[in-house]
This record gives C-alpha cells, structure tokens and sequence, in this order.
C-alpha cells in the first residue's frame, strides 16, 4: 500500500514537470528545498544536526471560469538526530486533525522518515459576485503580521521558518463580494476528534482603511467577537487586531478572554524596512506555565492562546544589503517571564528561481526547572541554513 | 510708462503661452503612453556586470486611478497580483492566501532590486499633475527632433524628484530621454527610450533603459512585449475579488 502511495506522488511529481511549463487548463508549481537545522542550548555542549528535503507542489486544475479545484501538497523526508534518538518523532510528524486525514508516512525507518501531506484540497465555485469553496482550504483573516486575534481558523507558529504557507482548515466557505472592496463570508469548519468552528465576517473599505467585523462560535467553548483594520498614517502601515472569547458554558457567571494586537511598519526611501507590533493576551491565571521552548516554538494550541505571556513586544528591521542579499533582524521580548527571542536572518538570491538563506532563531528566558521547582535563567538556539529552488 | 506695462504684460502672456505648451506637450506624451485605459505584458531585467535577474507581468491600467497588475515570472513570484483604487493599494500573494493593504511607504522600495519602484509601477505620482512645466530648448536626440522640458515638483506633491528634465519628440511626442535628479539637484539615473514601433494602434518605444547616475555600468532594461490601448475596461475589473484570481484574471483584451 505504502509503496502505492509512493509510486502515486512519484508520479503526480513528474507530471508537473511535464504539464508545469505549458499553458494548460493544469497550473502546476511548487519548490523543492534542502534545509539544515542545527540546535543547542549551550554552544559547547551537544548540538542536534537535522536535514530536511521539503518539496512542495501546487496543482490547479481550471477547466472553466466558474470552477476550479486546488491541491496542494508538501513531501519532507526527515533525516539526523532527531529522527534517530526519538521514536515517537513518526507520529508527530504524521499528524492531522482535520476531518480527513491526509498525512502519510510513506516510508519510516530509524533513522529516515519520508511524510507527504495535503495541506489544501477544495473545490471552488464561482459565479457573479458569489464564490463557494468546500474543502481543506486557508482561511485567513489575519491583518497583521505577527499576532492574528482575528485568524480564528489557524493557529500557526511565527517560528516555523519551512511553512510559509500554513496549514488549512477542512471547511465549507461562502463568499459574496459586496462591491469591489467589500465582501460577507461565512466558514463552517470541522475537525476530526474536536468541534469546528462556525464564523462569519464583514470586510469594506472606508477613509482609504480595510476594516473587518467577525464573529462566530469556536469550538463549541466559546462565542467569539472580533474587529480589525489596516491602514495607513502619513504613510506608514498600521493595523490591530481585536477579539474577545467569552465560554458558551455559564455565559452570565463567566468571564471572557480579551486579544489584542497592534501593529505598524515603514518602508524608508533607501527600502529599509522597520516593523513593530504589540500583542495583549489576556490570561485566566496569571501564571506563566512553561517549562520547554517547545512550547513556544510549537503552533499555540487555539487561537485565543497566541502566547504564554500576557504581554508580547516584537520588533524588525529589514534591509536589502545589496539587491541580491537581504538581511533582516526579528526581536521579541515577553516583559512576564523575562524572556527575549532574536533572529537575524539572510538570504541571498543565486538566480531568478534559488535562493540562499541562513536563519538563527535565540530563545532566552527565566524558565521553571520540572525537576527543582526553582527558576533558572535557560537559552535555546536553533539555526538553518536553506537553498531553495522554486518553479 | 504704458510701454513698459504693454511690455510686461505682453511678457507675461508669452511665458503663459510658452508653459501652456510645455504642460500640453507633457500631457500629449503622457497620454500616448497611458491612454484612456492601456494593458501591456512587460519584462524587467535588472543587469549587473556579474548577473540578471528579471520579472515579468502583466498590467491594466484604467485612468491613473485603477490599475491591476500580475506577476508572471519568476517563478517564486508568479502569482502575486497588485490592486490599485485610488488612493488605495493592496497585494495578493496566493501562497499565503492573503490580501495586504499596502501604506504609501511601501511604494518607495525597490521593485526587486531594481532601479524601478513600486511608484514607477502602480504610476503613484503624475507628470501631468504633480509638476510644473517649462521649455527649456529643443534638441536633437537619437535622431529626432525634441522639445527640451524641465519638470519641477508643486510645492504640495508628494514627489520623490527634485527635478525631471525630458526629451520629447516633436512630431510623436515620444519620450525620448528623461533625466531624474534629487532634491538636491544631483543626477539619479537616466531613462532612455528604443525600439520605436507600432504597438496596439500607436507608434510607442518598446524597450527603455534606465541607467543610475552612480553607477554607469548597471542598467534596469524593460521591454513591452504587447501592448494594447483605450480597450473598454470597466472599473468593476479592479476588484479585490478579481485580484485573487491570479494566474486566472481574465484581462480585458484577446
């Protein structure tokens, strides 16, 4: 069977190859990247090595202009340290809680893994001003960069630098274009073990912003409300984000949860790029429970969770060194357990379709010790060095 | 006494005249090249002595107020689209799924490396409108006869130049040459035009160079591959819906 599947994605792979370049009603595309991490706590103690081959393909098939269908897919084949001395490391990676699960092992030995996952598969309708999309899909209704109170679909980790696309939701999407900024949407989601969420949302242009309304009923826990915007003051961005939780359960004793982040960036004459964002998240305890940076680094749980600490500072500056090389250079400081996050990062195009880059994520803060009780001041660095090819 | 007021006077009315046509001039030259609606498939090649990138897209302006454009090429950017309303701007990109609204900061940075902005692209500022317009001389460049203006910014603009002086052909009103300086009057580059051909109905140069004043051995070249003019086009074609259909926006020309 596995072999099958293999020989299945084998095969779709060299048909994009074959269909990718023509104009055809099949648009085909994807990239294929190798990616080394290297991770430690102490630059003179143990680092773990890990590879990753990560090749993504984007099929979309237009037979007509009213219908289309979308899949999209991504390979990865694990390999180093973290494959070899951790057993449970296949089932983490083959994990999907959407309503189908479409997330294969196709190939898993001790020290190898080879996943293949289908992150978008719908089809889509269009007609007038309606468009109907049914199916595992990205529903993003984020306005900032950082922080997103609003995207109540996704819960997506800032510090997976391998997935710019992000992971969909399997749901049923209505969408009527009011006028040509404005437009009404309503998401029916659902998960396989948990409950969905049904939402829906308000978008129009007005004194040249973007601003939304939402609301919706998350997880069967909790009736959500939301506001955002983005727009522009004297010529730098700036947007925010608000939400508000409140449990179905006990609806008049309780009280709700309250998000918010606020953001800006300018871009000056000579493309340096400065950003800044601020994410308020309100805790029921005020206690911070942590005790890994796997917890931060890994997607929060739901998305009235964004952060382990209340209040969450992020700051970047980006800046074309030359046209082929960028360099940028990411912070993050969380005021509540004195923790800091810095990443520099380059990247340096080799030609129109690959690209060099060299990311280092440091993590630092007072974390408790399981084992003391007491808390100690503890760093984590991860670094990956990339080459991609796009086509 | 009277003399001398005639004299003014008739100074006055003949710098009157004299800008009058300079501004015409500018405007006839810029409506040649942007028509009432215009779509064009582009390329763009940044070239350096040790390398060349490029971009290519797809635009449709119609006005200076709506324009959508898409990214064909490279790979990684194909895709992407560009929406401009007004004074409102937004970026699609598909991968991410997400639609950006874009502040007029953004407009300044560099289109990948390029002497090109996002302001030469989405045709932020005006030739016409933001500046004011003098004859200079008349000179013969490339072979063709061209009126010589100088453009300089309104006070209230907001105009990345300090000056633009530009060769404009006398009997087609082709931009021939453009020169565009700082505001502290120093050369940035120079946009040169090529290959004068019949393209969608009008006799336009296909190929520009842009040269910066800096560095003379590097060059931005765009090339028009098609070109159409004055299509019907309705303002409903530049809408956010439109725009997230990417490689599939159905343009308005055969």
């Amino acid at each position: 069977m596995k072999n099958r599947i293999l020989l299945f994605v084998l095969l779709i792979v060299f048909s994009c190859f074959a269909y990718g370049q023509k104009e055809s009603k099949l648009k085909c595309n994807g990239y294929i990247s190798n990616m080394q991490t290297l991770m430690f706590s102490d630059i003179n103690k143990d680092w773990v090595n890990d590879n990753l081959i990560h090749n993504r393909l984007n099929f979309k098939w237009v037979p007509n202009t009213h219908f289309n269908t979308v899949v999209e897919l991504r390979n990865r084949v694990f390999t180093g340290e973290t494959v070899k001395y951790n057993p449970n490391y296949g089932n983490d990676i083959d994990y999907d809680d959407g309503i189908v699960d479409m997330s294969f092992n196709l190939f898993e030995e001790k020290s190898v893994i080879l996943n293949s996952f289908v992150d978008r598969a719908y089809l889509s309708y269009e007609k007038g001003k309606v468009n109907v999309k049914a199916g595992r899909q990205r529903v993003n209704w984020g306005k900032c960069f950082v922080w997103n109170p609003n995207d109540i679909f996704n819960n997506y980790s800032f510090f997976d630098v391998d997935y710019i696309e992000k992971p969909g939701e399997d749901a049923i999407r209505l969408q009527y274009y009011n006028t040509e900024v404005s437009s009404s949407e309503i998401v029916v989601s659902g998960k396989r073990k948990d409950q969905g969420n049904y939402a829906g949302i308000y978008r129009f242009n007005k004194w040249e912003y973007d601003f939304q309304i939402l609301g919706g009923f998350v997880k069967n826990e909790d009736y959500v409300l939301g506001l955002g915007w983005a727009g522009d003051i004297k010529g730098a961005g700036f947007c925010g984000e608000l939400s508000y939780y409140h449990p179905v359960e006990n609806v008049r004793d309780t009280t709700g949860i309250f998000l918010a982040s606020i953001g800006t960036n300018y871009t000056f004459k000579n493309s340096l790029m400065l950003q800044f964002e601020f994410l308020y998240n309100q805790k029921r305890d005020n206690q911070t429970n942590i005790n890994s940076f796997q917890q931060i680094i890994n997607a929060p749980s739901n998305s009235k969770n964004l952060s382990f600490t209340e209040y969450n500072i992020f700051g970047q500056l980006s800046y074309p060194i030359s046209p082929l090389l960028n360099g940028s250079l990411s912070v993050m400081y969380f005021p509540n357990m004195e923790g800091y996050f810095a990443g520099p990062s380059i990247s340096y195009s080799l030609s129109d379709n690959i690209e060099f880059s060299f990311i280092v994520q440091t993590f630092g803060a007072n974390l408790i010790n399981e084992i003391t009780s007491q808390k100690e001041k503890v760093s984590f660095t991860m670094s990956y060095i990339k080459l991609k090819k796009s086509f | 006494m009277k003399r001398i007021l005639l004299f003014t006077v008739a100074i006055l009315f003949v710098t009157l005249i004299k800008s009058q046509t300079a501004t015409e001039i500018i405007k006839k030259s810029d409506d040649k090249m942007q028509g009432e609606s215009n779509y064009s498939e582009m390329t763009m090649q940044v070239i350096r002595p040790t390398w060349t990138r490029s971009v290519s897209f797809k635009s449709c302006s119609k006005g200076r107020d709506y324009s959508m454009t898409l990214i064909t090429a490279p790979a990684k950017d194909k895709g992407q689209t560009f929406l401009k309303r007004q004074n409102d701007m937004w970026s699609w990109n598909p991968s991410i799924n997400r639609l950006i609204k874009m502040p007029a900061s953004m407009m300044s940075q560099g289109w990948m490396g390029s002497d090109y902005s996002n302001d030469d692209i989405l045709k932020e500022s005006s030739i016409v409108v933001d500046f004011n317009h003098k004859i200079i001389g008349s000179e013969v460049f490339n072979g063709k006869d061209c009126y010589k203006i100088e453009l300089l910014p309104k006070a209230n603009a907001a105009v990345v130049w300090g000056k633009i002086e530009k060769w404009i052909s006398k009997n087609s009103y082709i931009q021939m040459k453009s020169m565009y300086y700082d505001e502290e009057n120093e050369l940035i580059k120079t946009d040169i035009a090529f290959d004068i051909k019949m393209m969608g109905g009008r006799e336009i140069p296909t190929r520009f160079e842009i040269i910066p004043a800096d560095k003379p051995n590097q060059k931005t070249v765009v090339t028009i591959t098609k070109s159409v003019f004055d299509m019907p086009v309705n303002e409903s074609f530049f809408s956010q819906q439109n725009m997230k259909n990417g490689e599939s926006i159905k343009f308005p020309v055969k």
